[in-house]
Parts: structure tokens; C-alpha cells; sequence
């Protein structure tokens, strides 16, 4: 489920806990790594895929926001603010390793066929539809490996974070339009992509 | 609006209707356009598919209390470089600032009523009307401000 955009008491008690930690209280920057250490792994796990780099990102994370909390606006969510730095951080890490990227696509399933028709129903638990399922998923992890970072940042952001348009624009720090350009190209870099490696028709 | 400009014009739309985020406005022609276009329709249905599909990656490895503890240790080592804004506890130096300066106040005005006292028209006249009935061959019984003989 998306998040709205108006604070809701979560956002409110991360603005009350900032102050806190500001004015003294040491406990309260505890309580933020508590409740963020999880998104943050999981953000940074989502760009870089391993532990051992998901946890330095998450480090380096909390880092950045102990030292920048003395200049975090309290008119801005803490949310989008530790996901900015997560995502920024982990785009860094996946450019300075881009060279040891690689993009294997198996082209395992049946090619020539539209994605949709391809793809099982999610509910069906045969052993040949899980298998394809599986092979679909690897082909479009793969596939969206491949993306240049800025749109791979947003189809993330979307797809797997399930973050809103306006949501994923304060995170980049872009307009709802660039948002929509770049999910719009990702989709159809990714459709290309599959279908060059013949496991879709395009 | 269909052939291929059309579809140039409804395209990029067809990602934000299938995630919710088209306005109402634009939402009844794209729909009307899908229902008669193949081609979108595909694009429609793949980009479902791959949100299908990239929720269903792995979920990250999971992390130990352990290694939280670890990840923690690092953050909290790091030299405190925060900016602290100072810390706001008005009451601690207020209440006795106030109280002396609310002291101070009370004792300067009580000073200065009793240097500056005048007595009040009042008092004056009491003070006349006892000194005229106390003077000898004084009329006696008319008080000050009425006439000698016009007893009320």
C-alpha cells in the first residue's frame, strides 16, 4: 500500500524524536535505527543484492543522517529524507562497481509470446508454473540490472518499494513529470530488453 | 484516437493508469483507447506483469541481532559530529528570574508611593473639620465646605 502524502502519527513521531535527539536525548536517534535499519537494508539490498554491501550502505546510512540531522527540516518527512540518502548512497556503490555487472539472460522460458500471456497466475502453485515464474523473474531481475541508474532508481522505487509518483519525486528530487518519463522509459527499455533476449514478444 | 498517433498520445499514459496515478480526466479516453488497441493493451499488461514479477524477488538475506549490534557499535563509535541545537529548558532560569524581577518591581513602586504619597481630598477635609472644631471660638458644628448656621 502507497503511503499518503499528508504526515500521518508515524511521521509525526520521527519529527518528535529528531527534536528530541537535538535537544539532548541520545535515546531517540536509537529509536530511528530501530525503526529504519530494516528499510534501509532492504532499500540498499534491492540496488546492490548482497548482504555484506546492503549492511555497509546501512551503516554509512545512519552515518550521514546522525551527521546531518542538525540541517533535517522539520517540514520534510524523515522517511523520504533516509530514503534519499539510501538510494543516493547505493546508486554510488552500484556505478563504482558497474564493471563488474553482468547481464546473463537465460531466455529459459518459451520466447515470442507477450509477457502477460507468459507469466502464470500468481495463485498457481504448479511445479511448471512456479518454474517459469521463477525463470520470468530472474530474466526481468537481470533485465532491470541493465538499466541505466536513474531509471533503474525509479522502477525500483515503484515497482518493488511501492512508493507513489509524488513519493518517488521528493525521494530523487525530480518533478512528477520526470518520474513518469522515467518509469515510462524503464518499462520499455525492460520490454526491449526481454524481447532482444527472445523471451518476450515486444 | 487511434492508429499509431494514437497511440503516441495515450502511451505514455498507459503506465500511471495501471498504477493508479492517472487523473480522472485522462483515465475514461485511455481506457477507451486500450479497449480498441492491441498494442497498448500489451504494454498495458506487461507493465502489470513486471510489478507481478519484481515483487516476487527475493526477499534480502536476513540480518541477526548480532550483526545489528555490530552495525550499531560503528554508528554510535563515530565521533559525535551532530550539530546540537541548544538545549531549550526555559523554566530552569526563568522562574527565579522572574520572581527576583517581580520582587525588585514590587519594592521600587512601593518606594515610590511612599516618597510621592498625598493625602486625598478627603483626608483633607477630616483633617480641617478636626482642627476647626478644636480651635477656640470656632462656629463648631459646621464642617468645612457648608455654610455657618444651615445645619443639614
Amino acid at each position: 500500500m502507497k503511503r499518503g502524502m499528508s504526515r500521518d502519527p508515524s511521521d509525526e513521531e520521527d519529527l518528535r524524536k529528531v527534536e528530541e535527539y537535538l535537544a539532548g536525548e541520545s535515546r531517540a536517534f536509537e529509536y530511528l535505527f530501530g525503526k529504519y535499519r530494516e528499510k534501509v537494508y532492504t532499500v540498499a539490498f534491492r540496488f546492490v543484492h548482497n548482504k555484506e554491501d546492503a549492511l555497509e550502505i546501512t551503516q554509512e546510512v545512519f552515518l550521514r543522517v546522525h551527521q546531518g540531522l542538525g540541517s533535517f527540516k522539520t517540514d520534510s518527512k524523515f522517511f523520504t529524507w533516509i530514503y534519499r540518502i539510501t538510494v543516493n548512497r547505493a546508486i554510488d556503490l552500484v556505478r563504482s562497481r558497474k564493471s563488474r555487472r553482468t547481464v546473463p539472460l537465460e531466455g529459459a522460458v518459451e520466447g515470442g509470446r507477450p509477457l502477460g500471456e507468459v507469466l502464470p497466475d500468481p495463485q498457481s502453485s504448479n511445479p511448471s508454473d512456479l518454474l517459469v515464474r521463477k525463470e520470468l523473474s530472474e530474466s526481468l531481475f537481470n533485465a532491470v540490472e541493465s538499466l541505466s541508474a536513474k531509471h533503474r532508481m525509479v522502477f525500483v522505487l515503484h515497482a518493488i518499494e511501492n512508493l507513489s509518483y509524488k513519493e518517488i519525486a521528493e525521494v530523487v528530487g525530480c518533478t512528477l513529470g520526470t518520474v513518469m518519463s522515467r518509469l515510462f522509459y524503464a518499462r520499455r527499455k525492460l520490454q526491449q530488453i526481454l524481447a532482444d533476449a527472445g523471451t518476450v514478444k515486444r | 484516437m487511434n492508429g499509431k498517433s494514437g497511440c503516441q498520445k495515450v502511451e505514455w499514459m498507459v503506465g500511471p493508469l495501471v498504477d493508479g496515478e492517472l487523473p480522472a480526466a485522462e483515465t475514461e479516453t485511455v481506457e477507451n483507447h486500450l479497449r480498441e488497441c492491441e498494442s497498448c493493451r500489451r504494454l498495458a499488461d506487461d507493465f502489470r506483469a513486471f510489478d507481478r514479477l519484481a515483487q516476487g524477488w527475493e526477499r534480502p538475506a536476513p540480518v541477526s541481532p548480532a550483526e545489528w549490534e555490530k552495525v550499531w557499535g560503528k554508528v554510535q563509535s563515530r565521533p559525535e559530529s551532530v550539530r546540537m541545537r541548544p538545549v531549550r529548558r526555559p523554566l530552569e532560569w526563568m522562574i527565579p528570574a522572574l520572581s527576583l524581577a517581580a520582587l525588585l518591581i514590587l519594592g521600587v513602586w512601593i518606594a515610590f508611593q511612599a516618597a510621592t504619597r498625598t493625602p486625598t481630598p478627603v483626608l483633607q477635609e477630616r483633617e480641617a473639620n478636626k482642627i476647626l472644631k478644636e480651635a477656640p471660638g470656632s462656629p463648631g458644628t459646621a464642617p468645612v465646605g457648608q455654610k455657618p448656621g444651615k445645619s443639614s
